[in-house]
């Protein structure tokens, strides 16, 4: 299985891009866990888990990828039992119901469920033995398997993950081939039922919102207005601002932000981990770290147009769209202009299901790079 | 179409459509650092002036950990205000002086002090270095005439975990101390962060969640010296939970007098509900000295004590149960026919079997006894044939029906099971068959039987109140800050036992004998005025095998363990007794005046007329009579 050609071809700038990401977010999470009392456990923690994740990696670079689809719809299956024991047994974290205790650690299923999600669509589309673009007759099916787990994850609440979800189903099915006219036709329907929501709030028949959690309407109402709730939710996007913004052009140095080592920030080495940085290196090196996503990014679309074949070219636009989707949504979420989603940044944030899932998808990507030359 | 043309149609199709996707990202992150442009380069100096000039600093409250108190109110752990002094080295003018009159100020090393500064000067200078925690008055004092001339020199007042009672009751209620790795690992979810208080042992660490409470925060204006100028808002911390104990202040301190400088345990119980009075294992331990970091050398005396003061006897301790186990040696015989009320047997002081002699303690023996006479003079000869016609499996089997053999549930965490052998436990864990031999010494407590203080009072409480197992328990009531009752404790009945009528009436009517009749082991155990049952037993520390070896060895560890159970009461029976003084010699003289010393404690603290009322009050409680 091991080929001479498969070393050859290994993808070391792949490599390279994400270990530079991960050097960065472990030098922010050391200093954004750094206490008077000296350097935090949580840090050898997040040390050991970058070394778990690179084992990950690695192994999924080891088997064809084709072997791997083989099993998308048993990790599917896993994945979305997952989800159901998150409700019926999961721990609360932080307001909402995420965590699945597994006696030793604790794990995000959702962070597992979306990758299982991306394998399920390439497969999906890989068998379809039919022209694009496809018609309704042809997607319902994958149509229900994303509207499963979308629900579910609504109803945790984790409006994050149901946005991720939601973001690597139109994407990839937009890439595979569907016809743009379901499209266009979805998107009309949206905005008649959004329109028609509205209109029943307006006569008082049926609030809408009601539908959501108080948190959840208050992250989105302290977007527009910090001071509302100055010590709660707008107190992370305050205070994240603060931090970003008074780190200016080339920052405050190592070690010496002040928003973050006077511990304003909450969640600074998990969700904020961002802020940290931006603050402690400034706007050239937020810039810096964009940059390095931005690369991975194209270089993900550079291995989907150069894949071998369809499946290939799904599977790494998928794990591209998970990845851009968490940068996006997580810096847009520390610069004040989304709502507090709770979701991670993806190869600097602290969390071991986060770290595990993100190098194993990237692993994948590396898989379709170095098996484009081999036929069989 | 050929599958050929498809794929192709399909290449084609995503190659048109990728570069839009490509757009996305672009336009997605365009905007973002058009965002961070914004933040940092347009508005850089209004954050700037935000976070470093006028800064709003979040600093955390301490929550004030709950109150712990006995039975009757009385403060058992309580909080104290304590002061600690930190510099602040983004105000300090002239670091080297100020360092110099701190170090002069309290006593400390300037050199030392000047290092731990320099240690952190380079990284964080904004967060406050700790220079001594908990500061006597008269140092604060001094540091206050400082201030003016050094400014950066900060004193805080923060709640500091105090046992007003020092020693008493300390291997209950525990002690705090700084959370470890481990434990802020395994907790990083719950709230717990680095340098917080965390329960290590007793009460203090079972009921943490509940007695930590939650801390507060304060959003404070401080100036660009870092001294605050207004709260602008705050969250106040909420206090933790205060807990009442079912122990009594006083019975626990004279039962603590009683073992003071001995190395043992007492057990207190309420044979009504399993709430536990009073519980001791001695030598104690000071959670006050734990709580703020014990130097090494304290800790090398501790660990190597070979008096074990860091062992919980109470629950931790298993000891031989000895003679006491006579009770369900009695009660296994009675129940499976072995023997009846009249059985007899003859003591000449020892009785051969197989090809050994196994003697009675009474070495011109004690003729021909019956159960009653067995019991009260604790014959040994009398329970080697009673256990042999009664066998090692019922025996066991009537042993488990009273609880032992496993953790009783007591709330102070890392219970010993204790150990209840049988011939299938032999050949599992020995490997080997049971000898018949070893059912011997297992009828008299000896042997494998290991039992815990803490089951040894629960085994005469369940024979007061008349089969009853409760779970044992320290916790009366939780409560929050306003006083109102969160939980109680729960009054759990494990199991009941079921036996024959007439088997408890008939070992009851033996134990009063014990106490109260001519020639009775437990006679130094007598209280006017009160109705006592009782126990002794005498636990051979060295095997029989080793007998020899142990006399000539001689000094204090050669003597055997003392026990002493016992329950007693005014009418109904409202305490059952465990004591055990380790290499104490025997029960009878040793561990019954113990007893007896804390049931007339009682009985002038006026428990019994207590008891009586509540009795009355909560008729549901088992009226357990004493036999005549």
């Amino acid at each position: 299985m091991i080929d001479r050609r498969l070393l050859r071809d290994f993808d070391w700038v792949m490599l390279g891009l994400t270990l530079a990401l991960a050097a960065v977010g472990a030098v922010g999470v050391y200093s954004a866990t750094h206490a008077a009392e000296g350097v935090s456990p949580l840090f050898y923690d997040h040390l050991r888990r970058l070394g778990v994740g690179l084992a990950a990696l690695l192994l999924a670079t080891l088997v064809d990828y084709h072997v791997i689809l083989h099993f998308a719809w048993i990790a599917y299956g896993f994945g979305l039992a997952a989800l159901v024991a998150v409700d019926v047994v999961g721990m609360v974290g932080m307001g909402a119901q995420r965590w699945l205790s597994l006696g030793v650690v604790s794990i995000q299923p959702s962070e597992f469920f979306k990758l299982a999600l991306v394998l399920v669509i390439a497969r999906y589309f890989s068998g379809l033995r039919k022209p694009s673009p496809f018609a309704w007759s042809d997607i319902w099916p994958i149509v229900v398997a994303t509207a499963v787990p979308f629900l579910l994850v609504m109803k945790q609440p984790d409006l994050g993950t149901a946005m991720i979800i939601a973001g690597i189903f139109v994407v990839m099915l937009f890439v595979a081939g569907v016809d743009v006219r379901l499209f266009a036709w979805s998107a009309g329907g949206g905005l008649s039922v959004a329109g028609a929501l509205f209109g029943l709030n307006v006569l008082g028949v049926f609030n809408p919102l009601g539908l959501l959690h108080d948190y959840q309407i208050k992250r989105i109402r302290v977007l527009f207005d910090p001071d509302l709730d100055p010590l709660g939710a707008g107190y992370h996007i305050s205070q994240s601002k603060i931090a970003i913004g008074s780190g200016g052009l080339t920052g405050k140095g190592f070690m010496e932000g002040t928003q973050s080592g006077l511990n304003f920030l909450p969640q600074q080495h998990t969700d904020f981990i961002y802020s940290v940085v931006s603050e402690e290196w400034g706007f050239l090196g937020s810039v810096a770290v964009i940059a390095l996503m931005v690369l991975l990014i194209l270089w993900a679309v550079q291995t989907a147009r150069k894949a071998r074949d369809f499946t290939g070219s799904l599977l790494a636009m998928g794990v591209a769209t998970i990845f851009f989707l968490h940068c996006a949504i997580n810096i847009g979420m520390t610069t004040g202009i989304l709502p507090v989603v709770g979701i991670p940044l993806p190869l600097l944030s602290y969390g071991g299901s986060s770290v595990l899932t993100t190098f194993a998808g990237i692993g994948l990507i590396m898989n379709v790079k170095m098996r484009r030359y081999l036929y069989g | 179409m050929t599958h050929e043309d498809q794929g192709q149609l399909q290449q084609r199709i995503f190659a048109q459509r990728l570069p839009l996707f490509t757009v996305l990202v672009s336009l997605v992150f365009g905007l973002l650092v058009l965002r961070l442009y914004y933040l940092q380069i347009v508005r850089g100096r209004h954050f700037s002036r935000l976070a470093e000039e006028n800064r709003i600093s979040l600093i955390r409250v301490r929550a004030p950990r709950g109150i712990v108190f006995d039975r009757h109110g009385n403060v058992l752990v309580t909080n104290r205000p304590s002061f600690s002094v930190s510099l602040d080295l983004d105000a300090v003018r002239d670091l080297d002086a100020t360092v110099a009159a701190v170090a002069a100020a309290l006593g400390l090393d300037h050199a030392e002090l000047a290092g731990k500064v320099r240690a952190v000067e380079p990284f964080r200078r904004f967060e406050p270095v700790r220079v001594k925690d908990d500061v006597g008055r008269q140092e604060v004092a001094a540091l206050e005439a400082l201030r003016y001339e050094h400014p950066g020199v900060l004193v805080e007042v923060e709640p500091r975990r105090s046992y007003p009672h020092g020693t008493l009751a300390s291997h209950v209620v525990g002690y705090v101390g700084q959370i470890s790795a481990a434990e802020l690992k395994a907790r990083a979810d719950l709230g717990y962060r680095m340098g917080d208080y965390i329960g290590k042992m007793g009460i203090e660490k079972e009921l943490d969640a509940e007695l930590k409470g939650r801390d507060g925060f304060q959003q404070m204006e401080v100036d660009s010296l870092g001294r605050g100028i207004k709260v602008l808002s705050s969250i106040p911390p909420i206090p933790g939970h205060s807990v009442t104990l079912t122990i009594d202040l006083a019975l626990q301190q004279v039962a603590e007098e009683l073992l003071a400088g001995i190395a043992g345990a007492v057990v207190a119980i309420d044979p009504r509900d399993g709430s536990v009075l009073a519980a001791v294992s001695s030598p104690a331990i000071d959670p006050n000295s734990f709580s703020h970091g014990l130097s090494q050398e304290e800790w090398d005396r501790l660990s190597h004590d070979e008096r074990h003061p860091l062992q919980n006897r109470i629950a931790q301790a298993q000891y031989p149960p000895g003679s006491v186990f006579k009770i369900l040696t009695a009660a296994a015989a009675l129940e499976s026919g072995a023997i009846t009320t009249a059985t007899s047997f003859s003591c000449r002081g020892a009785m051969r079997y197989g090809n050994r002699d196994f003697r009675c303690w009474k070495k011109e023996g004690h003729g021909e006894v019956s159960l009653h006479r067995a019991l009260v003079e604790s014959c040994d000869v009398y329970f080697y044939q009673v256990g042999l016609k009664a066998g090692i499996d019922e025996i066991a089997r009537v042993a488990r029906e009273f609880g032992l053999g496993k953790a009783t549930g007591l709330e102070l965490g890392s219970e010993s099971p204790g150990l209840i052998p049988d011939s299938a436990w032999k050949r599992r864990v020995r490997k080997e068959p049971w000898y018949s031999g070893e059912t011997l010494s297992a009828a008299i407590g000896q042997g494998y039987d290991l039992v815990t203080p803490v089951q040894a009072a629960m085994l005469a409480a369940t024979v007061a109140n008349g089969g009853s197992v409760y779970r044992p328990h320290l916790i009366r009531r939780v409560a929050d800050g306003a006083g109102s009752t969160v939980r109680t404790g729960a009054v759990i009945v494990e199991r009941t036992v079921r036996l024959k009528p007439g088997t408890l009436d008939a070992i009851r009517g033996g134990l009063w004998g014990v106490v109260n009749e001519p020639g009775g082991t437990g006679a130094g155990a007598r209280v006017p005025g009160l109705a006592i049952s009782g126990k002794t037993g005498t636990a051979q520390v060295v095997r029989m095998a080793a007998k020899g070896e142990r006399q000539a060895a001689g000094g204090l560890k050669s003597k055997d363990h003392a026990w002493f159970v016992c329950y007693a009461g005014n009418g109904t029976t409202q305490v059952a007794i465990a004591v055990i003084i380790e290499h104490g010699g025997h029960g009878g003289a040793v561990s019954a005046p113990i007893a007896r010393r804390l049931l007339t404690e009682l009985k002038s603290l006026g428990y019994f007329q207590e008891s009586i009322a509540r009795a009355n009050a909560f008729p549901a409680a088992t009226d357990a009579e004493d036999s005549p």
